[in-house]
């Protein structure tokens, strides 16, 4: 499995990829910590929906790990693993520890 | 329609409607990506196809093949669901395995492949995909119970995806076919056949290409703003 570093820089070019999709005044600025999705963010439903699917296909065709990110486990945790760049990081990390 | 070069995925290619529809769309000139349990029993050495085989139910094997066929493809543009099972029988005298098998082939199966599709034709902005229901649905058939609900499913699953794929500029349609000569209903007796057959509108079996015709409909370029809907055939 990749490292957090590793994951954490796959996971800013999905970002960066998502971006694209946005209008410029609403696209994610990439920081430490930065709020992914949730209040105090411009993702929308379907742009989280966009930047997973992207994040799942980087992650097969640039690391060969295959994973699904939104599984049940995903919406039981009491703080959304999608809330800001470091919990999502943190959680793809745990998703290859229990695999 | 400009069919050259685009790739439709059809599951259940080995048998019935979706081995009809892959000789149908590899005669107009797409290239098809047949995907079944079975080897394909079709006899064409044409370049435009290929088959893929997989049990539609089990989540590893869908996620492995449509990722195959993108790479192998660079694209997807349709997907046909055709892969199903019956097994007809009063509801009192079905056991819980083949209410399993049923609903895994027919609703879970159309479920994963629409949902692994969609994430590599949203790559492209643009999709097709055209589920199969059946009669069973509307017509509410004795001795159906389990297969009509799982047809039922795979309707209302099929309107609402439309809804959740739109975005990403994909139509999700059904096509409801009445009974048709297939492996699906030999066991079904003559009479309860003919019972069916006398509650359509226009009173005859289907025919493949009556399937044909009203998924061409769905998947055609101009019918970019057609999604959500279900077309039961016979006038039900």
């Amino acid at each position: 499995m990749l490292s957090k570093d590793e994951i954490k820089k796959i996971v800013i070019k999905s970002i960066q990829e998502i971006n694209l999709l946005l209008e410029k005044n609403k696209r994610l600025k990439i920081e430490k910590n930065m709020c992914l999705y949730g209040p105090g963010s411009n993702l929308d439903s379907i742009g989280l929906v966009n930047l997973l699917v992207d994040l799942e296909q980087r992650l097969y065709n640039e690391a060969g790990v295959s994973v699904s990110i939104m599984d049940s486990k995903a919406f039981s945790l009491k703080n959304s693993p999608f809330r800001n760049l470091d919990s999502l990081v943190n959680f793809i990390a745990n998703i290859g520890k229990d695999k | 329609m400009k069919n050259k070069n685009k790739v439709v995925v059809i599951t259940g290619d080995s048998k019935g409607i979706g081995r009809y529809l892959t000789e149908y769309y590899l005669k107009k000139g797409f290239v098809v990506a047949g995907c079944s349990r079975l080897e394909s029993g079709l006899n064409t050495k044409s370049r435009s196809y290929s088959h893929f085989r997989l049990d539609v139910s089990q989540e590893d094997q869908v996620v492995k093949t449509v990722r195959s066929i993108f790479h192998r493809f660079k694209g997807i543009d349709i997907l046909i669901n055709c892969a199903g099972i019956a097994s007809l029988n009063h509801a009192l005298l079905t056991p819980a395995e083949t209410v399993d098998r049923i609903f895994a082939v027919n609703f879970k199966g159309t479920f994963l492949m629409s949902r692994e599709c969609s994430k590599f034709m949203k790559i492209n902005r643009c999709g097709r995909i055209v589920n199969i229901s059946s009669v069973a649905v509307p017509l509410k058939i004795e001795g159906e119970a389990i297969y009509a609900a799982s047809k039922s499913a795979v309707a209302t699953f099929s309107e609402i995806f439309a809804k959740e794929v739109a975005p990403f500029n994909i139509t999700c349609n059904c096509v409801g076919p009445t009974p048709i000569e297939t492996d699906l209903i030999k066991n079904v007796p003559v009479e309860k056949i003919d019972r069916i057959i006398n509650s359509l509108s226009l009173k005859r079996m289907g025919k493949f290409i009556d399937v044909a015709n009203a998924i061409d409909f769905f998947v055609k370029d101009e019918s970019g703003y057609v999604t959500g809907q279900t077309i039961y055939l016979g006038g039900v």
